[in-house]
């Protein structure tokens, strides 16, 4: 399998000057005001605090789900599972939010925001263990058991653990004393955002400046070296997976602990997704996932604003996310093949 | 139920010859999915504008090809990382339709209109259940007996060996790409077609699963074409079950998923075990 | 013979930059009908040369006439059109196609339709089989084939193409399986029926048996073209390897210690065929020298000895235990440093650093995580010590031959290792680089370690080794001290012309 490397300077600027003018270009082509559509689009995340402060939210949440993808990236391994990770982690931390009862605040959080971290890992690192005992292919069944996730929990929101009275397909609202403490107003930013902040910097010592992040990095570079040099590597098939998931977890336990106080049907969608798009900005640098983070969530935000003001009801998101993913790993952009002599 | 099985085999059939084109030209196609969702698009909307299902279906073979087109162009000619730009293709797929459907239809939802004109049978039979029968009689035919099917597999086996031969291996695996376009289109059309409305992400894992069938059926049109029926027959009865037991719809909607992922499982067990 | 077939002028070729010229102004014409043959040491240029002719390498500058057409095919496929076909050394098929598959690929009969015509196909190849007296069975699997059978379809599928000059490398290691007289009656068939053959070879017999022509290259250079019933093998073993002065070995003191590795009668057979037979003990102090030509069994004891093959029969002892698998050297402490020192030997994407502690990355952290600047100064030390051109952050990837070499000799000597398994020690690098791994090395042995080196330069064998071991075809063709072994004798035995 080809592991996904940095890319060139070059290349990220391509790939965000294309980014950028999906949205133009198709607001030009379809809005009744293309002007003020794409003023929209550029100014809009910094209209409000509301706006601004929901942007740097999410942006928290594409540095948690960043660096997952990254770390997994760096051992040669994919994970394509992030949607039923974050998924999963945001619903493990519904209920574990509704059930704990007496607990004090802090001690709850914690545990909460463990138990989804747990329920991330755990689902990813089971395509690790195939992947490591009888070579079972990550890429797919790390997609496939993540879409098996999102329906089981889908269930989960819909049937045991409904709140009836809700006109939303959602839960109930968990304990005010599990409220994550909020930063910007009534946006949803809140102190997820410094935990995220300093997640990159643990994530930059662990596989930088640690024995293990080392033996990690030198696995997804090159695993004949490992093997020669007598590292044993098998693990590395296992444990960037447990991390790799646990981040995605973690993301979606910040989601509900930090802005929807509740299981929403669909309501991490895209996220998964998302934190690809970021790494592979980023090159999968840790640092440069916070620019990398904040590129994307202006990219959502500013798409959102333009819709909201407009006569338009589509979503761009995901004909952004597939421009990045067309070109971020292009090597080289020649449009003609090469002519030889002779 | 024999009828019900077959209807629900036949897009993943379809898919999955497209994609075993791919696999054996040493491409690992993860954009099945997406293929197959613009096909599935542009046959209700062609067919809502003609009035013709043979058009509609055409249409889905070409909106098919082009997507491919645009994903082989960039990943060949960029020599860019295929398992990347095949999500992409995949979201560039959900994205496109959504758009469409907005624009056309004004909705992000279900298209669907009341006269619309219903699927041509044969007898019982789904008119796509012959069009993946033929399919899979062509695909071993072309894969063994053509000049094309030998460079095919050729340049999947060895590209280097092949290269030193004289053969394109550009060509070769853009082609595969293009009719994989156009199977997964016919695919989508398939689905589609039959409930004669279009849903958002109507796919629904589809693509993967004709992935991963293409490895259960050891890459071969005819075990390819059991492998499909047999997990079909599976996703059947554990639907039938619900009757039995009133299982959730949305548990329901796991099953294909766990049936392939438990299947892939057993695959890669059996591998190991022999290989040691 | 009015024109020739082929003129090649001036022809050179860099691989990468701040690297050698592999080829560098080859200069090559080759008659109709004539056989021709091209020789000279491992890294001469042979091979690339006739890689640019075959369409595989494409040159930095030179002119190509051939059939009265001038230019430079830039693929294999356009080679092909004009009429050259190569049979590579490693041979090119594709195991899971059949025969006539293999066969036809690239020039199929074709009966409308994209369709194959096998009747044709069947047709053509039976003439061909006839013609050349290579029997085949179309529909067997290659995979299912012994060697002799793979050879004869490698050979069939270039002769299905109409070519008109056949390049092969190193014929008689590839038909080791026919009898020589064989692949001889085959070159003179091509030949009496109008077609050119050029034969890349390390072996002077057989260069004066067949060749009309030989041409000897050196250091990218075609040095000189004689006629092959005018040759002196003696003067040809001296224009190839070079006729400077011998240089005098730097043997120091003799006094060896217990065994530290011993292979005792260990045997490599593949695919029916021996490859390797090497018996050989290495003692503490002691520097054990295997030279050869590289086919000649040197790459297989590497791979022997790296766990990446596995012994047909025989033992590896290393102290008083047997070795098997891939890691069992690194967990006794032994030192190796490959031949590919790219894919194996390096992490290529890696800092010069991150290279360096691979053995002993463990004793730079504390609680797992690294202690601040520790890495850094022992890398710091290492590049001042091995006088490495570069800081421990850059990149290897961007570090010449030497400098990557340098990198792998320091990581591998400062773990103190009791045992040092060196290939190719010295391949590519210049002469600084190279007295500078020497000293190295005889530090390591003056501190007791033994050291097994397998090298295919003569040169660096015959000054280090405390003890010789000669291969030909896979054999020993001499083991000994080396005491009065100079260049020439060396040459000779190693091209098996005197044995």
């Amino acid at each position: 399998m080809n592991s996904v490397s940095g890319s060139s300077i070059k290349t990220v600027a391509v790939t965000l000057v294309a980014a950028v003018s999906i949205p133009v270009i198709l607001l030009a082509l379809s809005s009744e005001d293309p002007l003020q559509s794409i003023t929209f689009f550029f100014t809009g995340p910094f209209q409000s605090t509301y706006n601004l402060g929901n942007m740097l939210d999410n942006t928290a949440m594409l540095i948690l789900t960043g660096l997952g993808m990254s770390i997994a990236f760096r051992a040669g391994t994919f994970n394509l599972g992030g949607e039923g990770q974050v998924y999963a982690g945001a619903i493990t931390a519904v209920i574990i939010s509704l059930n704990i009862g007496n607990t004090a605040g802090f001690t709850g959080i914690v545990i909460v925001l463990t138990a989804g971290l747990l329920t991330g890992a755990l689902i990813a690192g089971i395509s690790g263990f195939l992947k490591k005992q009888w070579n079972t292919d990550e890429l797919i069944s790390t997609f496939l058991l993540s879409g098996a996730i999102i329906h089981l929990t889908d269930f989960l929101i819909a049937n045991p653990f409904r709140d009836r009275s809700s006109f939303l397909i959602s839960t109930e609202k968990i304990p005010e004393k599990l409220f994550l403490y909020k930063l910007m107003g009534s946006s949803h930013l809140n102190i997820s955002f410094f935990l995220s902040i300093a997640a990159v910097f643990l994530a930059y010592i662990f596989l930088f400046k640690s024995t293990t992040g080392y033996e990690i990095r030198l696995t997804g570079l090159n695993r004949k070296f490992v093997e020669y040099g007598g590292i044993p590597y098998k693990r590395h098939l296992v444990i960037p997976m447990l991390i790799s998931g646990g981040m995605y977890g973690l993301a979606g336990s910040f989601s509900v602990l930090g802005n929807f106080h509740m299981g929403i049907k669909g309501f991490t969608a895209g996220l998964g997704w998302n934190g690809i798009a970021v790494t592979l900005i980023a090159g999968n640098n840790p640092i440069f996932i916070i620019p990398g983070a904040l590129i994307f969530a202006y990219l959502e935000a500013g798409t959102e604003v333009a819709m909201i003001h407009s006569d338009l009801s589509f979503e761009f998101s995901n004909l952004i996310k597939a421009v990045i993913f067309f070109l971020i790993t292009a090597k080289r952009f020649k449009l003609r093949r090469k002519v030889t002599l002779g | 139920m024999g009828n019900a099985i077959l209807d629900m085999t036949t897009p993943i059939i379809l898919a999955a010859l497209g994609g075993l084109f791919t696999e054996l030209g040493g491409v690992l196609n993860i954009a099945l999915e997406g293929l197959m969702l613009v096909g599935a698009f542009a046959a209700i909307l062609i067919t809502e504008f003609t009035g013709s299902t043979l058009l509609g279906t055409m249409g889905a073979a070409l909106a098919g090809i082009s997507l491919a087109y645009i994903f082989g162009f960039i990943t060949l000619r960029f020599r860019a990382n295929i398992f990347i730009t095949g999500l992409g293709a995949n979201l560039f797929a959900l994205g496109i339709t959504n758009y469409l459907s907005s624009i056309i239809f004004g909705t992000k939802g279900v298209i669907h209109s009341p006269e619309f004109p219903s699927l041509l049978r044969i007898g019982n039979y789904n008119l796509f259940l012959f069009a993946a029968i033929l399919s899979t009689i062509i695909t071993v035919f072309i894969i063994n007996k053509t000049v094309f099917g030998l460079r095919l597999r050729a340049t999947g086996y060895n590209a280097s060996v092949s290269l030193v031969r004289g053969v394109d291996s550009y060509s070769i695996q853009m082609k595969s790409l293009l009719i994989s376009g156009a199977l997964s289109g016919l695919g989508g059309a398939a689905l589609s077609l039959r409930l004669g409305a279009y849903v958002p992400n109507m796919t629904a894992g589809r693509g993967w699963i004709a992935l991963v069938a293409i490895y259960l059926g050891r890459k071969h049109p005819i075990g390819i074409f059991i492998t499909c029926l047999i997990l079909a027959g599976a996703e059947y009865f554990s639907n039938a079950a619900q009757g039995m037991f009133t299982i959730p719809s949305d548990i329901l909607l796991a099953f294909p998923y766990l049936i392939t992922l438990t299947g892939m499982i057993i695959f890669s067990f059996i591998n190991r075990t022999l290989e040691k | 013979m009015d024109t020739p077939l082929l003129e090649m002028h001036g022809i050179a070729k860099t691989f990468h930059k701040n690297s050698v010229k592999a080829v560098d102004g080859a200069n090559l014409i080759v008659g109709q009908s004539e056989i021709h043959i091209i020789i000279g040491e491992n890294g001469a240029g042979k091979s690339t040369l006739m890689h640019i002719l075959s369409g595989e390498v494409f040159p930095d500058s030179g002119k190509i006439i051939f059939n009265n057409r001038e230019g430079i095919p830039g693929t294999p496929s356009e080679a092909l059109g004009e009429g050259i076909g190569m049979l590579h050394q490693h041979i090119k098929l594709i195991p899971e196609l059949t025969v006539l598959e293999n066969i036809i690929l690239g020039a199929e009969p074709s009966g409308g339709y994209g369709i194959i015509n096998r009747k044709e196909a069947i047709k053509k190849l039976n003439r061909l089989s006839v013609k050349y007296d290579l029997s085949a069975e179309p529909d067997k699997l290659v995979s299912t084939l012994n060697s002799d059978e793979k050879q004869k379809t490698a050979l069939l599928s270039i002769l299905f193409q109409d070519i008109k000059l056949l390049i092969l490398d190193e014929p008689t290691t590839f038909f080791s399986e026919l009898k020589t007289d064989s692949v001889y009656k085959l070159i003179r068939k091509l030949k009496s029926i109008g077609k050119s053959v050029v034969i890349i070879t390390h072996k002077l017999k057989e260069a004066a048996a067949i060749g009309d022509f030989i041409t000897v290259m050196r250091g990218g250079k075609t040095i000189l073209t004689l006629k092959a019933s005018e040759t002196d093998p003696h003067r040809l073993s001296n224009i190839i390897f070079g006729d400077e002065k011998n240089l005098s070995p730097v043997r120091s003191g003799s006094i060896f210690g217990n065994p530290l590795l011993e292979l005792k009668n260990l045997l490599f057979i593949k695919n029916g065929k021996e490859i390797l037979d090497i018996s050989l003990t290495v003692r503490e102090g002691e520097i054990v020298v295997v030279t050869g030509i590289r086919e000649s069994g040197l790459e297989t004891l590497e791979k022997l000895l790296s766990g990446e093959y596995k012994a047909s029969a025989g033992i590896i002892m290393y102290k008083t235990a047997e070795l098997s698998g891939r890691t069992e050297l690194r967990k006794r402490k032994a030192g190796y440093i490959p031949s590919d020192r790219i894919k194996t030997g390096t992490s290529t994407e890696s800092s010069i650093a991150e290279n360096m502690i691979l053995l002993n990355y463990k004793s730079f952290s504390k609680s797992g995580i690294f202690r601040a600047g520790s890495i850094k100064k022992f890398a710091y030390t290492l590049i001042k010590k091995y006088g490495i051109t570069g800081v421990p952050g850059q990149i290897m990837s961007t570090l010449s031959g030497g400098n990557i070499q340098r990198v792998m000799i320091s990581r591998e000597i400062e773990a103190n290792p009791e045992l040092l398994i060196v290939a190719e020690p010295s391949r590519g690098l210049d002469i600084k680089s190279k007295s500078l791994i020497y000293n190295k090395i005889f530090n390591l042995k003056n501190k007791g370690s033994g050291i097994l080196i397998i090298s295919s330069d003569i040169e660096e064998s015959l000054r280090i080794a405390d003890r010789l071991i000669i291969l030909y075809d896979g054999k020993v063709a001499y083991s000994g001290d080396g005491k009065g072994i100079d260049r020439s004798a060396l040459g000779k035995i190693m091209l098996g012309y005197d044995r």
